[in-house]
């Protein structure tokens, strides 16, 4: 099995954000600070690959019909315990998400395609298939969260590093605060997409413009 | 102040320009930047997403109230709700499929409109704030309503966008990110605006 | 009989997708359409399998939320005697007592033994209607603190109100307050007057409640 690949698949290629265009309204939102965007992304992570993992082990079990709401079913109840768990352990960063902590079951469903690769893979790539897919969405979550506070709140590591205030990079008030707001998440999550292109872009670039085209 | 029909046009008028679902309060950003190709797009995602959240949230509130609140079963309300707007999705589909065959679904399919954040988003958020169920259904009805309205202006923006020219690397999604955050930007001017008051 | 002949088929696919997974590339599509394997199952047996889905499901989470939900619990009280304690710094325990005027914006009342009262307000001129404060009100019949624990406002401007510059305005003042604009003397956020309104509103109200405990 071709993991090398897999795992430029889910950070580059195949990303879930940038490319596949999915669990977006999760980025756009948490990533106010660098941790918020790594926390979601781990969150997201560990659910995926239990849930491809768990649905992968049950294909055949399953009836036909049932394949899809299975997947539903399966990650939605992962996702509700990655919930109370987070609010029992990481209260912090249970406030921090907010509303998108519960929302988690929708991206992992997306994520994964409500279990379409799991269905048509063995466990183990299945496993994987959710790791790499889960890191290329924390890449993106985490990069994006770094721009937004770096330059919304001119830190980094805010609410972990240095008692909770994190790093300063620069005095507060010529931090763009704008950037704190949903305009921030918009464009910061537009830069790191604009950033993974670029990757993607590089080294085959007619071959990418050619599908561009033939999409648009 | 609460029942009148001015306090529910004026949650209503709220929720569609001051907490705009996708501008203000970041939910359905996935539909939103999919579903925004053109205009006919555009009005058919948005149409479908106003559908799926009214009759979602009609739907979640009794059972969130009269169900899973009394017996103390919170913490499986996303499962509950998820399969809610699963179910109601697949009977939209039927009915489509019965009331014109042979033609296409206006949107994108039905699991990323059942699984959609803005969609159940706004049904957490009833489920917590609101105390009636008109109250829930009027935020349903205007989340969709605000939902529909972003999705228009982005489409007419983004079928502008096409010809313009931009660094490569920004073809495609970030650079109609970059614009939603300009449309996100705009609709900050609507913040505090006082209605009936 | 036909189960398991299926069960074969099944399990002969299943290894042939293993030997064949590790020879593949991850795009290449699996050896076996999933509709090859099974026929349609019958409507009781599918019934059954939801069924079973749901219970297996529902008895995993319930199990999580048994194991989660004193710590849950326990951060929740936490965070709400943090609050408590920040708006009217008081050592010992704050007494819920029932507030019986009939104000309907005080949602919550609590007695600091002779330091003072703090009440849970909910303005109802707020954006949303979801706007809650604390506000704690010393012996004297001053405010002592203010804090939003929840807000529905508009991201970026009304949730300024939470800001402590605003908020310590209110600190020591006394009888009914209002913004600027009004004839008052605090300071509102620019651009958010009416969440500022509110979060008078919501103070004076609390003032008031204190005045008729006292």
């Amino acid at each position: 099995m071709n993991i090398g690949k897999q795992i430029k698949g889910g950070l580059l290629t195949r990303n879930p954000v940038a490319v596949r265009l999915v669990g977006l309204c999760a980025a756009v939102a948490v990533t106010t600070t660098l941790l918020n965007g790594l926390g979601m992304g781990l969150c997201v992570t560990a659910v995926l690959i239990l849930s491809n993992g768990i649905l992968s082990a049950l294909w055949f079990y399953l009836p036909q019909r049932l394949r899809t709401i299975s997947a539903i079913m399966v990650t939605a109840a992962l996702g509700g315990a990655a919930d109370l768990l987070i609010q029992a352990f990481f209260p912090a960063l249970a406030g921090e998400l907010g509303l998108f902590l519960p929302l988690v079951p929708v991206t992992v469903i997306l994520l994964g395609g409500a279990g379409t690769y799991a269905y048509e893979n063995t466990v183990a790539s299945s496993m994987l298939e959710g790791l790499c897919q889960g890191l290329g969405y924390t890449l993106v979550l985490t990069l994006a969260g770094f721009l937004r506070e770096l330059l919304g709140k001119g830190s980094f590591g805010f609410g972990f590093l240095e008692g909770g205030q994190g790093i300063r990079l620069f005095p507060e008030q010529y931090a763009a605060l704008g950037l704190n707001g949903p305009v921030g998440g918009f464009l910061a999550l537009g830069c790191v997409a604009a950033l993974v292109q670029y990757f993607n872009g590089r080294p085959k670039r007619t071959k990418k413009k050619e599908k561009e085209g033939a999409k648009g | 102040m609460s029942g009148s029909f001015f306090s529910l046009m004026s949650i209503a008028l709220g929720a569609i320009l001051v907490s705009n679902v996708v501008f203000s309060q970041l939910l359905g950003a996935g539909p939103f930047l999919k579903g925004s190709g053109s205009l006919r797009a555009a009005l058919g995602t948005g149409l479908a997403v106003t559908l799926v959240m009214t009759l979602t949230s009609a739907a979640c509130w009794p059972v969130n109230e009269y169900i899973l609140v009394p017996n103390g079963l919170k913490f499986v309300e996303m499962a509950i709700f998820l399969l809610i707007a699963v179910f109601l999705v697949e009977l939209l589909e039927l009915l489509w499929r019965k009331l014109a065959p042979g033609r296409e679904l206006p949107s994108t399919g039905g699991l990323p409109l059942a699984a959609n954040c803005a969609v159940l988003g706004v049904v957490l958020q009833n489920v917590q704030n609101v105390s009636s169920f008109l109250q829930s259904l009027t935020y349903g009805v205007a989340g969709g309503l605000g939902f529909l309205l972003a999705i228009l202006l982005f489409a007419g923006v983004r079928e502008r966008l096409e010809f313009a020219e931009c660094p490569k690397a920004f073809e495609g999604l970030p650079i109609a990110l970059v614009t939603a955050g300009l449309l996100a930007l705009c609709f900050t001017g609507f913040s505090n605006l006082n209605i009936f008051g | 009989m036909r189960e398991a002949e299926e069960k074969k088929q099944g399990e002969l696919s299943l290894s042939e997708l293993k030997k064949g997974g590790e020879k593949e590339s991850v795009d290449e599509k699996p050896v076996l359409e999933r509709a090859d394997i099974q026929q349609e199952t019958g409507f009781l047996r599918l019934t059954g399998w939801l069924c079973l889905l749901f219970a297996v499901c529902g008895l995993f989470l319930g199990l999580v939320n048994l194991l989660t939900e004193e710590r849950i619990a326990q951060h929740q009280g936490e965070r709400h005697m943090g609050v408590l304690e920040e708006v009217l710094p008081y050592g010992g325990d704050y007494r819920e007592i029932r507030y019986s005027g009939g104000d309907s914006a005080i949602e919550a009342a609590y007695e600091a033994e002779g330091a003072g009262w703090v009440f849970q307000v909910s303005p109802e001129d707020s954006y949303s209607g979801t706007l809650t404060l604390m506000v704690g009100v010393n012996g004297d019949g001053t405010v002592s603190g203010v804090a939003v624990t929840a807000s529905g406002e508009t991201e970026g401007l009304g949730l300024r109100a939470s800001e402590s510059e605003f908020r310590a305005q209110f600190t020591g003042k006394s009888g009914p307050v209002q913004v600027e604009a009004d004839g008052g003397e605090i300071a509102a956020i620019s651009g958010a007057t009416v969440t500022s309104r509110a979060v008078c509103a919501a103070v004076t109200s609390a003032l008031n409640a204190a005045d008729g405990l006292k």
